[in-house]
């Protein structure tokens, strides 16, 4: 029995609860990811999987139901904890990629790994790493907002991984991608995969779906999970 | 990629994030600074009043020794007039007293030159064989000082400046509209400028000369100056004075003190005062910036909330940025302060510490720093800065990230 | 008076926190009255963000309001320049009714913050924040503390008058005079040292028997530790007037506990003061600590700090020792006598 690593049970989450303008972005979701999965989140815009997927991501916290990351639950923790843990176990690859553009490529990746306080060599080593691995040496210094589109992407998914995490949760990550950078991403996930990583992409984009590394495809329409 | 080891340190975590502090300071170096210019005018101006009255304490405290244990003046009216020879006697008989000394001096003003003199009556003979004869530039004697040995004075510096715009800085001629004729002075020396801040507008010269300048009768003089040379019978001894002759006042040295510690931080006081309304401007505008935190920086604060930051260490960052603008202000205004006061000499600040003479004394400010002071300046500039900083950035640190990140 | 730069600052600075500290207090009631870690409504959310806030500030306000204790202090030796008949603080403070009062207070409530700053310290590293509701109410009973110094403080500083005589040290810490000052330095140097010691030796017994006997805290534990530390924190200052004074100033007059922070007396006030206060500080802490019992992750994190505030206790009382009666024995072996 693979071991699981990322569960939810009976999710939900409602913003202005009982007022008039109330919103159930997410309702009674529950799914179990193993050890070593690409798990795909597919539903329309509005289907709720962003938000399920940032609930996962200890981004958001649920109004009910229990999220479990690696055999702790952290919907009730406090934001401290849920940091924490989300720091230590859980890289995020945004649809927009939210890097900060007045930052050098290094100094970005080197991001997350400031609350660890570790010292700066250790943190310019784990980064030239993964340069290297993203080919990205040669852009070291560059300023985020003077990259292509696909370069940004490489450099959202080298943040993700700097904290050594082995869970990578993906939102829409093909959606500004024209077919070949896709290509690339999809190339990236798979060499992951490969290594033992756990990947959930929200996307609602059917090259993404059939790709041949996706174990399981999770549907969501209007907040729940249909399949 | 290995994961980390548990977090480091409670040190090295605020070391990162000062790095990064830093960092964002310098990517937003123009409106940092901006303040960072005016928080240092502020500064300036608070440490350069604290340096001027330290200074001038210090100076004042040193010249204490000289002051006279106790000074007996009469009074008529509630104004001062001469004193008579005759309390001498009953004076001196007081235990305790070690010497009573009577004074002749008073206070010339010369129309002319809308200026104030100093005229101080004593025996010019003491004066050049004692032990201040070392602080004067005596001048040539002049051929007719011999028949007017009682018209003779040794000036301070600023009378000298003044007396040669006039061309009397040999020879000066003193002249009351209600006299008889005019007195010519002769000018035999000067005091050096080391002795400045008591000599600058004095006048000394021979006491029957300064009687006649300041018409005082035979047997009268200005005041008397009592000597104790035990300190702690000064209070008492003057108690006495006081209920034996109802109508002498008596000045004690540490009233003196006091008073002149007391004007000195009124004054450095009333500055610091109308510095408040500027403090207050510079409050408000500092909260009006900071809470208006532009959407980059809302942006930023939304990211690194995503990858993993805690609310706790974005204010950390903010308490850093603001801890090292007001901090490094802090140090150059300081540092400028005391540039100008000890290196300038406080050119246009010096004037409203040190008198209302029209002559102003050229003294050299002798350096006062105090561990305490600088603490001072930390509280009253660090301090609310930094605490003031804190909430705007909550505000903007406890949004949902996911908000954020949607919305800018 | 008011205008006085020293005054100035100390007004400035105190109604600066007092100001964050009222935001924080109103924020810490309402943390109190809808707290529930088990809820996951949006109200407790924003309650639990709150807390960062409250938190956050209460750290900052709490540390500059124990700097502000030294800072008062300086300000009163600054001021004696000033007012007639003032040699060091002792005058500033005695010269209205208002001076000594708000020592008292300021002193106290140094002891009180720096409890809270642990307890939140400790409270901040549960995942389940076991101790909000304690604490938030717990800064609500404070507040009147801070109130009350700020009115002394204003009261103190529009009654400073430089034209009334003040008592100087000398008379005050005289044993021929009325009032506490005297009677703390006429009291019995034998009679001072002997409670002062009694009491360290007291504190010596309990720690050990808590190392060999185990530690299971209970209430009744805390409160006693507590006295225990008030016991040794007041007959310290009565041998510092009686005892230590006469060795660090050579005269058996002069028994002062203010002048000997200053710059002639190679501010030796300053560490003995210092390592006092801190020992108390964390002897008080660890007192109350017990309190909170030895079950759970609470327990077990409150045994910790316990022993954290132990240690530090000891050595600071130690030092505290070492530096208040080195004077008397470098006295002793040189001379060989007392004073």
């Amino acid at each position: 029995m693979e071991e699981t690593i990322l569960k939810t049970v009976k999710v939900t989450k409602i913003y202005n609860q009982g007022k008039h303008n109330e919103v159930v972005p997410v309702r009674d979701a529950s799914l179990a990811v193993g050890r070593g999965m690409a798990v795909v989140l597919k539903g329309p815009s509005g289907s709720g999987k962003t938000t399920l997927l940032s609930m996962i991501g200890c981004q958001i916290k649920p109004t009910y139901g229990e999220i479990v990351v690696k055999g702790k639950p952290v919907s009730k923790l406090p934001e401290k904890f849920a940091n924490l843990h989300k720091r230590q176990h859980i890289g995020f690859v945004f649809q927009q990629f939210h890097l900060v553009p007045d930052l050098s490529v290094l100094d970005n990746i080197m991001l997350p790994l400031l609350p660890w306080g570790m010292s700066p060599l250790e943190r310019r080593r784990r980064a030239e790493e993964l340069l290297t691995e993203f080919e990205l040496t040669p852009r070291r210094q560059f300023k985020v907002r003077d990259l292509s589109g696909g370069e940004q992407q490489r450099v959202a998914i080298s943040r993700s991984l700097i904290n050594g995490c082995t869970v990578l949760l993906a939102d829409e990550p093909t959606a500004h991608l024209d077919a070949q950078l896709t290509a690339d991403f999809l190339g990236y996930m798979n060499d992951l995969k490969q290594k033992g990583y756990t990947i959930l992409i929200a996307s609602h984009d059917p090259v993404v779906c059939e790709n041949a590394m996706v174990d399981r495809i999770i549907e969501m329409k209007n907040g729940e999970i249909v399949s | 990629m290995e994961a980390p080891s548990p977090s480091g340190s409670w040190l090295e975590r605020q070391r990162c994030i000062i790095d990064y502090s830093l960092q964002s300071l310098f990517r937003r170096r123009t409106k940092n600074g901006l303040i960072l210019i005016m928080y240092v005018l502020l500064i300036f101006v608070v440490s350069s009043v604290f340096f001027i009255t330290g200074s001038l304490t210090v100076e004042l405290f040193s010249t204490v020794d000289e002051l006279p244990d106790i000074t007996v003046q009469k009074l008529i009216g509630g104004r001062q007039t001469s004193i008579q020879e005759s309390y001498f006697p009953a004076i001196r008989e007081i235990p305790g007293v070690g010497d009573v000394q009577p004074r002749v001096w008073g206070y010339f003003y010369l129309q002319e030159l809308q200026a104030n003199f100093t005229v101080y009556g004593m025996d010019l003979n003491q004066l050049e064989a004692g032990d201040y004869q070392r602080i004067i530039d005596w001048k040539p004697v002049p051929q007719n000082t011999r028949e007017h040995p009682d018209f003779r004075m040794v000036i301070g510096e600023g009378v000298y400046r003044l007396l040669k715009e006039i061309q009397m800085q040999d020879s000066f001629l003193f002249f009351q509209p209600n006299w008889e004729s005019a007195i010519p002075f002769d000018i035999i020396g000067t005091f050096k400028s080391e002795t400045q801040l008591q000599s600058n507008d004095l006048m000394v010269m021979q006491t029957e000369g300064a009687r006649r300048v300041l018409e005082l009768k035979p047997g009268d003089f200005t005041d008397l100056v009592v000597h104790v040379p035990n300190p702690e019978e000064t209070e008492m001894i003057a108690l006495k004075i006081r209920r034996y002759y109802p109508e002498l006042r008596t000045v004690t040295r540490s009233q003196i003190e006091s008073t002149y510690t007391s004007a000195f931080n009124w004054k450095g006081g009333f500055v610091l005062s109308s510095m408040l309304v500027v403090i207050f401007a510079f409050l408000v505008l500092i909260w009006d910036k900071a809470s208006g935190l532009s959407p980059a920086e809302k942006k930023e604060i939304g990211i690194l909330k995503a990858i993993g930051w805690d609310t706790e260490m974005i204010l950390s960052v903010k308490f850093w940025e603001s801890f090292i603008i007001s901090f490094c202000a802090a140090i150059c205004g300081v540092i400028l302060s005391y540039f100008y006061i000890y290196w300038l000499h406080a050119p246009g600040f010096k004037e409203i510490f040190i008198g209302w003479s029209t002559i102003y004394p050229e003294f050299k400010l002798v350096p006062d720093i105090d561990i305490k002071f600088l603490l001072l300046i930390v509280t009253v500039t660090v301090i609310p800065y930094s605490a003031i900083a804190v909430f705007p950035s909550w505000k903007a640190a406890i949004t949902d990230t996911d908000f954020i990140l949607r919305n800018n | 008076m008011i205008l006085n730069p020293w005054i100035l600052t100390l007004l400035t600075g105190h109604g600066t926190l007092f100001f964050v500290f009222t935001l924080a207090t109103i924020n810490a009631w309402w943390i109190f009255r809808g707290w529930d870690f088990n809820a996951s409504s949006e109200k407790q959310y924003r309650l639990e963000k709150r807390t960062y806030l409250v938190s956050s500030v209460m750290n900052l306000t709490l540390v500059i309001q124990m700097l502000m204790l030294v800072l008062m202090v300086m300000a009163a030796d600054e001021l004696a320049k000033t007012l007639p008949g003032a040699m060091c603080a002792t005058g500033t403070l005695s010269s209205n009714e208002y001076g000594f009062p708000l020592l008292l207070v300021k002193i106290g409530s140094f002891f009180i913050y720096f409890v809270w700053l642990v307890l939140n310290l400790l409270d901040n590293q549960l995942e389940t924040y076991p101790l909000v509701r304690a604490k938030y109410l717990a800064l609500v009973f404070i507040y009147p503390v801070m109130v009350s110094e700020t009115v002394l403080l204003l009261l103190f500083t529009v009654h400073l008058d430089p034209t009334r005589i003040t008592s100087c040290c000398g008379s005050i810490y005289n044993e021929s005079s009325a009032g506490l000052g005297g009677t703390m330095a006429g009291s019995s140097p034998v009679l001072t040292l002997a409670l002062f010691f009694t009491a360290v030796l007291a504190i010596l017994v309990w720690y050990g028997m808590e190392q060999t006997r185990g530690t299971h805290p209970t209430v009744k534990k805390g409160v006693l530790e507590i006295g225990l530390w008030i016991w040794l924190f007041m007959s310290a200052l009565l041998t510092v007037i009686s005892f230590i004074s006469t060795y660090i100033y050579e005269m058996l007059s002069h028994k002062c506990p203010f002048c000997f922070l200053k710059q002639e007396y190679f501010y030796i006030g300053v560490p003995l003061y210092l390592f006092l206060f801190l020992a108390t500080a964390t002897g008080l802490t660890k007192g109350v600590l017990q309190w909170l019992g030895a079950e759970g992750q609470l327990g077990e994190k409150a045994a910790r700090f316990r022993q954290k505030m132990g240690q530090m206790s000891i050595v600071c009382l130690l030092a505290y020792i070492v530096v208040g009666y080195a004077p008397f024995i470098i006295y002793f072996l040189r001379t060989g006598r007392t004073i």
